[in-house]
């Protein structure tokens, strides 16, 4: 399904737009329709009576899917963009059928490497996910973001002016903690939930946090509601669910930090909004969250609650500091690469597409072991290899 | 600045999270296990590679070398036999090999099909356990944090009249389930019993923890339940007995008696029905589903079961309490 309101949706539809605007015809195909969205996409089943000489298949990996094995089978050139798989042990305690689904996903993903020409990730943990399943051929680009409502144009923009305030300590009493993804447990948000306790224990008692995002794991976010009201915070955590562009927008500019707990991030794409509204992030390093904020936020080492909870006073009580970070937030922005990863993307599978050579400073990286990887004269780097004939 | 609790009770607060699964306190992880077998022998994990048998290896066989035997040898000497010998050999090796593969094809077939059918009713299995985890999951009260809704009972004037009852207790732990903020827990540590608390409302649980208190965070039957049989000194119950369906509060007398030792003691503080001061409001009357009993129903409720000795601990002094303690012993 291409979800309008999710990451990987939206980078789809970036990526479309990006190819577009070369005079690059793209068609996005799905399994599923989803209302939102049927009118930019087709089934995947019509893709062989539309199949025309010189297509390249991408296929936006997030998930399990009977779309690999089918692609798979194609005999088009084929790019993976992978946008992380969540290790099944993460969902199993929670939701079985979920975890079985990210171990099929793992397997969809190790029969693809051999199949595929490129495999691209949005993040150089994510990359080494595509070497360590075989991915002769990989790079990393980032996400490709939609223009930020109120951002003032294509990010990285960021533009300080929109969080005035941005160095400025919160008023005593009453910190507004943000938290913002999907309701999974690899978010761990009860450790946000346990590090606004003793927050509100040690030094602010009217510390309240807002949790946006959807529900993706039922069990889960039941158990997160009745942890709060177990904790005594059913008042002082409001959960918002999935909000529109512009209540997302509003969130991180009327809140005054945002907390990372996740056991495991591919990218982090919060921490990026937050740097782009100028709201500073208290961050677990784990994952790729230390390779997106890049120094910038505040990376603890260990999130119990008392931990979580001196990071945010800190923050809450050292203006130099806060300024410090929001500073450092801004500029790692264009270190993204975020306002070219459209572009980025598209010369690779313009590469892909023509044979032509990795084009100069791609970043496409071969693995060592990788047997049948041509290379040719002009030593400009590996030309795309062959796709597999079709099977049978 | 407000102290902070001990290492152990942040890692509580983090168990306090992880008992809400839906396989709940169980250590042993259904889920995860199932998947990892989902992972390795599914449908999904791919073929047998071709190292993994043997047989297909493709190595012609070889004739012996002469001179390795006198048979050899002598076959070696003889032209004719020495031409067709490796042929004859070689289709006796494919002939036993080609029985043997099929022999064992014939038995992987049925080790397949014998484990798939083993996969499959692991699966069903596995459907029917978390059928059963969210049911468990969603049997939860009508609101959720419900004992937010009360405030916990005074219990400082109890102190002498607990500590007097439950020194005659042999060693051990005592614990007093719902703690609150531990004051009256830390109150009997001061008199040289090991105590420890049970509470379900964290914030509270924290001061307590901040105290000094060993506390666990959660419900308290669920407490008492995880603890193994005659583990416990002395226990105290306050504030959920005020609350609890009757059903619930009978398995609690229950569940108290088994959970003791032999001499063990028990104390019930709870709040007079009616009782002004202490009297739950509209709303928790509405939404909790039990009330408060009268001490003589509860002094029934333990003795039904088994406790001896049981009867009022003796009056405070000073002015009518809104609260009440029943007491009982273990003598089993």
């Amino acid at each position: 399904m291409l979800h309008r309101g999710d990451a990987v949706g939206q980078h789809t539809l970036g990526v479309q737009a990006e190819l577009s605007s070369r005079g690059i015809d793209s068609a996005i195909y799905v399994e599923l329709d989803d209302p939102e969205t049927a009118a930019v996409t087709r089934p995947a089943r019509s893709y062989p009576d539309q199949a025309r000489p010189g297509d390249v298949l991408v296929y936006q990996f997030a998930t399990a899917s009977d779309l690999a094995g089918w692609l798979g089978a194609r005999p088009e050139p084929l790019v993976v963009n992978y946008h992380n798989v969540t290790p099944a042990p993460l969902f199993a305690p929670w939701d079985n059928e979920l975890a079985r689904h990210q171990v099929r996903a793992h397997v969809e993903l190790t029969r693809l490497a051999g199949r595929s020409t490129l495999g691209v990730a949005v993040s150089e943990m994510n990359r080494c996910d595509l070497v360590d399943v075989g991915f002769a051929a990989t790079a990393v680009v980032p996400p490709v973001l939609p223009v930020v409502p109120g951002g003032g144009g294509a990010i990285p923009g960021a533009d300080p002016d929109h969080n005035a305030d941005a160095g400025t300590p919160p008023p005593r009493g009453g910190g507004r903690w943000l938290a913002v993804g999907r309701l999974a447990p690899n978010k761990a948000i009860e450790d946000v939930i346990a590090g606004l306790l003793a927050h509100r224990a040690l030094y602010d008692a009217g510390a309240e946090l807002r949790v946006v995002g959807k529900a993706a794991v039922p069990a889960y976010s039941t158990a997160l509601r009745r942890y709060s009201a177990d904790l005594g915070l059913a008042g002082a955590v409001d959960f918002a669910g999935r909000v529109d562009d512009e209540a997302l927008v509003s969130a991180y500019r009327s809140a005054d930090v945002l907390v990372v707990t996740s056991e495991h991030e591919g990218f982090c794409l919060p921490a990026v909004e937050a740097m782009i509204h100028g709201l500073p992030v208290v961050a677990y390093r784990q994952g790729a969250v230390p390779e997106t904020l890049g120094g910038a936020g505040v990376l603890i080492d260990a999130k119990d609650p008392v931990s979580i909870a001196e990071a945010v006073h800190r923050l809450g009580s050292d203006h130099r500091f806060r300024a410090d970070v929001v500073t450092a937030g801004f500029e790692r922005l264009p270190a993204l690469g975020l306002a070219t990863a459209g572009a980025r993307l598209a010369d690779l599978l313009v590469a892909v597409r023509d044979r032509s050579g990795w084009p100069e400073g791609s970043g496409v990286e071969m693995t060592p072991t990788a047997p049948d990887s041509p290379v040719d004269g002009a030593g400009t780097g590996p030309v795309p290899a062959e796709p597999r004939p079709q099977p049978g | 600045m407000p102290s902070v609790p001990p290492a152990e009770f942040l890692d509580e607060l983090a168990e306090a999270f992880g008992r809400l699964r839906p396989q709940g306190s169980a250590r042993w992880n259904f889920a995860a296990a199932f998947t990892r077998l989902e992972g390795s022998f599914g449908a999904e994990s791919g073929e047998l590679a071709d190292d993994a048998d043997p047989l297909r290896s493709g190595e012609e066989p070889r004739a012996p070398a002469p001179g390795q035997s006198q048979r050899a040898v002598r076959r070696a000497a003889d032209p004719i036999i020495s031409r067709i010998q490796p042929w004859i050999e070689a289709r006796a090796a494919e002939a036993a090999s080609a029985a043997t593969r099929q022999a064992l094809a014939e038995g992987t077939a049925r080790i397949d099909d014998g484990f798939d059918a083993a996969v499959e009713a692991l699966r069903f299995l596995a459907a029917r356990v978390e059928a059963l985890e969210d049911a468990a999951a969603r049997r939860t009260a009508p609101v959720e944090g419900p004992a937010w809704l009360v405030t916990p009972p005074e219990l400082a004037e109890w102190v002498g009249p607990a500590s007097g009852w439950l020194a005659g207790s042999p060693g051990g732990t005592v614990v007093h389930g719902e703690c609150a903020d531990g004051a009256f827990a830390r109150a009997l540590a001061g008199s040289g019993m090991a105590v420890r608390g049970c509470e379900p409302r964290g914030s509270l649980a924290w001061i307590a923890a901040a105290r000094g208190l060993p506390v666990h965070l959660g419900p308290v039957p669920d407490y008492l339940a995880g603890l193994a049989a005659g583990s416990l000194s002395g226990l105290v119950l306050s504030g959920l007995v005020d609350r609890l369906a009757l059903e619930e509060q009978v398995a609690l007398a229950g569940l108290a008696a088994d959970r003791l030792v032999r001499g063990g003691r028990v104390v019930v503080i709870g709040t007079l029905p009616g009782a002004g001061a202490g009297a739950p409001d509209a709303v928790a009357r509405d939404l909790l589903p039990g009330r408060p009993l009268h001490p003589e129903t509860w002094a029934l409720l333990l003795a039904r079961a088994g406790f001896s000795d049981v009867g009022r601990l003796g009056p405070p002094d000073g002015p009518g309490s809104d609260t009440f303690a029943v007491r009982g012993r273990w003598d089993h």
